[in-house]
C-alpha cells in the first residue's frame, strides 16, 4: 500500500493556547481519551475549552454531568471564563445530567442514554464528566473485567458514531497504571498540582496519545480569565530552529569592547555579562541594546529587577532614547511578573514580544532576578532550563546579552554563579579592583567560543554616556601587583 | 433574598397570561403548569434532584413575598400540590400575585446560576414565549 492512501488523522484544536503543540499538532480526531487529575486541578475547564473551540450547531459537543459537580454550579462558575461562548449554549454545547440513570445502578441504562443522545444529536465531541464517580459505581458492583467490556463498549460505539469523546475522573498518579480504563484509551493526558512552601504550580502530562508524537514530560499551564495555557516544554527545539549562523559580528555599543571582542559579538551568541554589583553590568546592556536600534534593528529587555519605566528612564541618563523605539515597535521591555514564575512562561512571553518586534537582539537583566522570580520547583532545574531557553533563542538567530551579578572579595572572585560553560558563548567578565589606593572598575574577555579575543584586562569607567574604557591597561593586575603600562589600547589577543 | 427583578416579574406576568386562556386572569395553576414544565426541561441539565432542588428554592423565596405559598407543597415529580381555586376577590388577587412571584422567583434563581440566554433557552422549550413587548403596549400600559 502506498503513502497516498494511508488514512489520515485530523488533528482538532484543543482551544488551549500551548497545548495544541504539546500533543503534537493537536487531538486525533474520533479517539477517546482520559483527562485525569485530582480535584481542582482544571480537568471540567480543560473540557469545557476543547468543547467550544470544536461545538458547531451541526456538530454539536455532547457534556454529560454524572454524580460530580451539579451542572448548574458548574455552567456558573464555567460562565465566568473568556472562552465562554453564551451563544453556543444549547445549540452547539448540551449538557444531558445522567444521574437519574446512574442511580438505578445498571449500566446498560446509562450507556443507552449516552447511545441515545449520541445517536440524536451527532456529536463532534462528547464529554462524561465524571467519568470516575460512574466507573466506581459500576465497579464495585460488576467487578473489573465488567467495567473494561462497558468502557470498550462505549468506546466502540463512541468513535463508531465519529465523536472524539472525553472521560474526566480524580485519578491519582498510582491508580494510572492500573485501571482499566486506561487501557482502552487512545490519549491519556494529566493534570497536576504540586505545591511547594507556599507556591502551587500546575503541569500537565500527555502519557499517551496513539498515532503522534507529542512533547514528553511535564508541562506548566496556569488557568486564567481566559482558561487554561500550556506552557510548553520547548526542549531547545523551536519550529524555526536551526537557521545557519551569520557569521555576522554585532557591535557592542562601545567601539574598544568590540575590538577586544575581535569585531563584536558574533551574531546568535549567548553573552553573559558578570560582575559584582555597581560594575555597570545593566549600562553594558543598556549599550547593546541602544546600538541595535541605532543600526535599525529591534531589540527585547526582559527585566526582573525593576520596571520597564524605570529601564528607560535609566537609560535615558546615559543619553539612551528607548521610549521613541518602544513607540515605534522596535524595543519592547517586558517586565515579567516576578511571582511563581516558570521559564516556560518566561520563555513564551519572550519568543511572544522576538516574534512581534521581529527582535535580533535580547538582553535579560538578570538571571538573578529572573531565578528569584520563579517558583521554588523550578529554582532547582534553573541551569537546565536555562540552557533550554538560551538554545531556542539563540536557535532562531536572537543574540542574547544576560547579566549576571556574582559576589566577589579581593581574594576571590568567581566569573559566574552558574556552571555556566555550558550556557554562554561569550563571557564579558567586570569587576573591582585597587590601583593607586582607588577603588577601580576592569573588563576583560573571558570566553569567546567564536574564536580570537583580547585576553587585556582594560579598566574603565562608567560615566555620563555610559561606559568609557580607558586606554590604560595594568599587566598584572589579577596577581595582585599591577603594574602601569600606559599608552594606547593595542590588540591583546595574541 | 430576592432574586427576581422588576423585568423578570414583567417576563413572568406575560408568561403566564401567554400561557393561560386569553382574557382570563393570571391563575396559580398555569403557574404550577409552567413550573412542572420548566423543571422537566431543567432536569435534563441540571438532573431531576438538581431542577426540584431549585423549584424548591424558588417556593421558599416566593413564600416569603406571598403568604399564601407556605400551604402549597412540591412533590417529587415537580408537580405543586396543596393550592386550591379561589372564590372571593381578594383571596384571587392573592393568589394571582403568588403565581407571578413564584415564577419571576424561579426565573431570577435560573438567571442567577446559568445566564439569561440559557434561561430563555429553557423557557423558550417549556412553554410558549410571549410576544416582545413593544413601545405601543408600553404606551397602552402607562394610559
Amino acid at each position: 500500500m502506498s503513502a497516498h492512501t494511508k488514512v489520515v488523522i485530523n488533528k482538532l484544536p484543543t482551544g488551549v493556547p500551548g497545548l495544541d503543540q504539546i500533543l503534537g499538532g493537536g487531538l486525533p480526531e474520533f479517539s477517546f481519551n482520559i483527562i485525569a487529575g485530582t480535584p481542582g486541578c482544571g480537568k471540567t475547564t480543560l473540557a469545557h475549552q476543547i468543547a467550544f473551540a470544536n461545538a458547531t450547531a451541526e456538530r454539536p459537543a455532547l457534556y454529560f454531568t454524572i454524580l460530580g459537580e451539579p451542572a448548574l454550579k458548574m455552567l456558573r462558575y464555567q460562565q465566568q471564563f473568556e472562552f465562554y461562548d453564551e451563544v453556543k449554549m444549547g445549540s452547539a454545547i448540551r449538557f444531558v445530567n445522567l444521574s437519574e440513570q446512574v442511580l438505578k445502578g445498571d449500566w446498560n441504562v446509562v450507556l443507552d442514554a449516552i447511545v441515545k443522545e449520541v445517536e440524536d444529536t451527532n456529536p463532534a465531541i462528547v464529554v462524561v464528566d465524571s467519568f470516575r464517580s460512574l466507573a466506581r459505581k459500576f465497579n464495585s458492583a460488576s467487578g473489573e473485567m465488567d467495567l473494561q467490556g462497558m468502557v470498550q463498549r462505549l468506546a466502540m460505539h463512541l468513535t463508531t458514531w465519529q465523536a472524539t469523546t472525553f472521560l474526566l475522573g480524580e485519578y491519582s498518579d498510582a491508580e494510572l497504571s492500573g485501571d482499566a480504563v486506561f487501557t482502552v484509551a487512545d490519549g491519556i493526558i494529566t493534570l497536576h498540582q504540586s505545591v511547594n512552601r507556599n507556591s502551587m504550580v500546575r503541569k500537565l502530562q500527555v502519557l499517551k496519545c496513539r498515532g503522534q508524537e507529542t512533547l514528553p514530560g511535564m508541562h506548566i499551564f496556569r488557568i486564567t480569565n481566559n482558561g487554561l495555557h500550556a506552557f510548553p516544554r520547548m526542549l531547545g527545539r523551536n519550529p524555526d530552529q536551526n537557521q545557519k549562523r551569520s557569521g555576522k559580528r554585532l557591535s557592542m555599543g562601545i567601539a574598544e569592547l568590540d575590538e577586544m571582542m575581535a569585531g563584536g559579538a558574533p551574531e546568535g551568541d549567548s553573552i553573559m555579562i558578570s560582575g559584582a554589583t555597581g560594575t555597570g553590568k545593566s549600562i553594558l546592556s543598556t549599550h547593546f541594546i541602544a546600538e541595535g536600534l541605532r543600526q535599525g534593528e529591534s531589540a527585547v529587555v526582559a527585566v526582573f529587577e525593576e520596571r520597564p519605566a524605570e529601564y528607560e528612564a535609566r537609560a535615558a541618563t546615559f543619553g539612551f532614547d528607548f521610549k521613541t523605539p518602544q513607540e515605534n515597535n522596535k524595543l519592547e521591555i517586558l517586565y515579567l511578573r516576578p511571582l511563581d514564575l516558570t521559564v516556560d512562561e518566561a520563555l513564551h512571553d519572550i519568543m511572544k514580544a522576538v516574534q512581534r518586534t521581529g527582535a535580533k537582539r535580547l538582553v535579560i537583566d538578570s538571571l538573578q532576578g529572573f531565578e528569584r522570580a520563579l517558583a521554588p520547583d523550578f529554582r532547582e532545574e534553573f541551569e537546565e532550563s536555562l540552557y533550554r531557553m538560551f538554545i531556542s533563542l539563540t536557535g532562531v538567530g536572537v543574540t542574547i546579552l544576560s547579566t549576571l551579578m556574582v559576589e566577589e572579595s579581593f581574594t576571590r572572585a568567581p566569573a559566574t554563579n552558574y556552571s555556566v560553560s555550558f550556557l554562554t558563548d561569550d563571557i564579558i567578565r567586570l569587576r573591582y579592583v585597587e590601583i593607586d589606593g582607588k577603588m577601580r572598575k576592569i573588563l576583560n574577555i573571558t570566553k569567546m567560543r567564536g574564536g580570537e579575543h583580547s585576553k587585556e584586562i582594560r579598566q574603565y569607567d562608567i560615566t555620563t554616556t555610559g561606559l568609557d574604557l580607558s586606554t590604560t591597561s595594568f599587566p598584572g593586575l589579577l596577581t595582585g601587583v599591577p603594574v602601569r603600562s600606559g599608552g594606547a589600547f593595542t590588540n591583546g589577543s595574541s | 433574598m430576592n432574586s427576581a427583578t422588576p423585568e423578570l416579574r414583567e417576563l413572568a406576568l406575560r408568561l403566564l397570561a401567554n400561557g393561560g386562556n386569553a382574557g382570563e386572569a393570571v391563575s396559580f395553576a398555569t403557574a404550577a403548569e409552567f413550573c412542572a414544565r420548566l423543571s422537566a426541561v431543567l432536569s435534563k441539565l441540571a438532573g431531576p434532584a438538581g431542577s426540584l432542588t431549585l423549584l424548591s428554592r424558588a417556593l421558599v423565596l416566593a413564600g416569603q413575598k406571598a403568604q399564601c405559598l407556605t400551604i402549597v407543597q412540591l412533590k417529587s415529580d415537580g408537580q405543586l400540590h396543596g393550592f386550591e381555586e379561589r372564590t372571593s376577590e381578594k383571596e384571587q388577587h392573592e393568589w394571582n400575585e403568588a403565581s407571578i412571584v413564584l415564577v419571576a422567583q424561579l426565573l431570577g434563581l435560573l438567571h442567577a446560576f446559568i445566564g439569561q440566554r440559557l434561561t430563555v433557552q429553557l423557557v423558550e422549550e417549556a412553554w410558549p414565549m410571549p410576544p416582545e413587548k413593544t413601545q405601543d403596549d408600553s404606551n397602552e400600559h402607562k394610559q
